[in-house]
């Protein structure tokens, strides 16, 4: 997204720990127009103002794989990879658990899994893994096709990255307790309110 | 396989057999699975979507899963609309854009969109009811594909899915039920409301805010976390049939104090199919809901529902354009529904 490499006249300061690497370039045609950068940092300095530190730097927040914010998810319902999960997991797991009545899977397990997607947050591989991945496909475009077999050979041998089966998945405990007052029976397809923000409807 | 060859049938779910398929049309389950190093559809470049493709198609190979794979990307939008309207894509497939398709088993039981929301969205339909079979079946296949293809998947919150709604099982199992008794006595507000206190959702026919054309509903479970794919489809098995005793008990209702008035709409309605001169597709749809009503309650004895199905099918837009082998506008569409209507019941009515 540009608006982290320009000039931000509506966000006085930028906390450095806060800011999170750039993520890797999406396509041109994906790159929202200045005008829309303006905006989005409007919207974000009215937040700020507004609601108070903390959500402002939810706010600024982006993943370091895809580049999501969260008002970007808040806005289309819809994340941008896998990692977001970890990224924003205190947020989604709130809005999941009220939605779903529920914070832990207790279905299928894939006979085979990586298990990148740790059981605990920041011990994940999922993002180093996304991170060489996306490296590799832009050295393919970019015909720099060297550099692609050095990290698709690193994909494959790096035992912290590959995607080795690792056998069974093991189970994990609930992250939260399913809120008492979260599932609301009669609500049906509109159980949200302002506490506990929009998850779309179940899509098809 | 190519997409005139569908034309010849109505496809597996249409065909008016299974369980209890005076009422329920088909069965459907859906996966929803996505590959565990790429970044999901909203933020996947046009590069990523080819290589997801790329790995899609080369999976479904070498599995040997006998399915043909469309490039709807490349399709037109008649054919696009036209995959629609036999519900083996989604609107949202169709009208997406950058590399997508669509994978099809010839019978059209199994179909498999790649790059939906999702990078695969795995389905599997049937006439009737029929979900545990459907669950076997899909589970199966869904083994298959995860033995050659990494999901992402969580030890907490399960498959990993573009919108938190799915996230977990990534499971919806619906059915797609005919309900004119209920809303002609107007009970299907309560029912509705009886579904959504179990957490079901009610769609219309073509799914998420679609209008319910016909009295055609699919009811599906909501939740998709917490709860395993067999509980959820123990529960629809569980829910469904209460539906169809409502919807049966407010036919026997209609026949017991308003046959006349049921037989006049019924014979009105077939009388409207066989004369009009221009027909829209929400009044055909309208009508044949009518007509398929009274078939069930033996009111009419020259049709059966797998015939009403066929034109129920084939006079939908894009399903009547390739029929008639020409792209026509909404007027030309209308005039050439009403002569196949007209045609079509002459003939399989004798």
């Amino acid at each position: 997204m540009a608006d982290s490499d320009d000039p931000d006249p509506y966000l006085p300061e930028r906390d450095a720990e806060a800011a999170p690497p750039q993520p890797p370039s999406p396509d041109d045609e994906e790159q929202p127009s200045a005008a829309l950068a303006a905006l989005e940092s409007f919207v974000q300095h009215l937040v700020l103002a507004h609601v108070g530190p903390e959500v402002g730097l939810l706010a600024r927040r982006r993943c370091p794989c895809c580049g999501l914010r969260f008002m970007e998810f808040r806005r289309t319902g819809r994340l941008g990879c896998p990692y977001d999960y970890e990224v924003y997991q205190a947020e989604l797991i709130e809005r999941i658990a009220a939605r779903q009545g529920a914070s832990r899977h207790v279905g299928k397990r894939p006979r085979r899994a990586w298990n990148g997607f740790g059981a605990d947050l920041g011990q994940s591989r999922a993002r180093e893994r996304l991170a060489v991945r996306a490296d590799q496909r832009a050295a393919v475009v970019r015909e720099d096709y060297e550099t692609a077999s050095k990290l698709r050979d690193r994909l494959r041998s790096d035992p912290a990255l590959c995607l080795t089966p690792a056998g069974p998945v093991a189970s994990a405990p609930a992250l939260l307790p399913v809120p008492s007052s979260a599932p609301r029976p009669d609500a049906g397809g509109g159980d949200q309110d302002d506490s506990s923000p929009a998850l779309p409807d179940p899509s098809r | 396989m190519n997409l005139n060859d569908l034309l010849r049938s109505t496809g597996e779910w249409l065909r008016g057999e299974g369980p209890s398929c005076d009422i329920v049309v088909c069965s459907r389950v859906r996966l929803a699975r996505n590959l565990a190093d790429f970044p999901f559809a909203s933020r996947a470049s046009r590069g990523d979507k080819l290589e997801i493709e790329s790995i899609a198609r080369r999976t479904f190979e070498e599995l040997d899963l006998g399915l043909t794979f469309f490039d709807v990307d490349e399709l037109n939008q008649i054919d696009r609309q036209f995959l629609v309207e036999r519900q083996l894509i989604s609107r949202e497939q169709a009208n997406g854009e950058g590399p997508r398709g669509v994978a099809i088993f010839p019978r059209e039981t199994i179909s498999i969109m790649v790059n939906e929301e999702d990078h695969l969205r795995i389905q599997e339909m049937r006439s009737g009811f029929r979900l545990s079979e459907l669950w076997e079946d899909i589970n199966e296949l869904d083994d298959r594909i995860e033995s050659k293809i990494t999901y992402a998947f969580s030890p907490k919150l399960g498959y990993l899915t573009a919108c938190p709604t799915n996230v977990g099982t990534g499971i919806r199992v619906g059915v797609m039920v005919h309900l004119p008794a209920l809303v002609y006595v107007k009970q299907i507000d309560k029912v509705f409301r009886g579904l959504q206190k179990v957490h079901l959702a009610v769609r219309g026919l073509y799914g998420e805010g679609t209008q319910a054309f016909g009295d055609f509903y699919q009811i599906s479970n909501q939740r998709t976390l917490g709860h395993s794919e067999r509980e959820l489809v123990d529960k629809l098995e569980e829910i469904i049939p209460q539906v169809l005793d409502h919807e049966r008990k407010a036919r026997q209702t209609l026949l017991r104090d308003r046959r006349q008035e049921i037989k006049d709409r019924v014979a009105r309605a077939l009388g409207a199919l066989t004369s009009a001169h221009v027909i829209s597709s929400d009044e055909t749809m309208h009508l044949l809901s009518i007509v398929r009503m009274g078939i069930s309650l033996e009111l009419v004895n020259d049709l059966t529902i797998p015939q009403l199905n066929e034109l129920f099918l084939h006079t939908q837009p894009a399903h009547l354009q390739k029929l008639q082998g020409a792209v026509m506008d909404s007027d030309d569409r209308n005039l050439a529904r009403a002569l196949y209507l007209k045609r079509k019941l002459a003939e399989v009515r004798g």
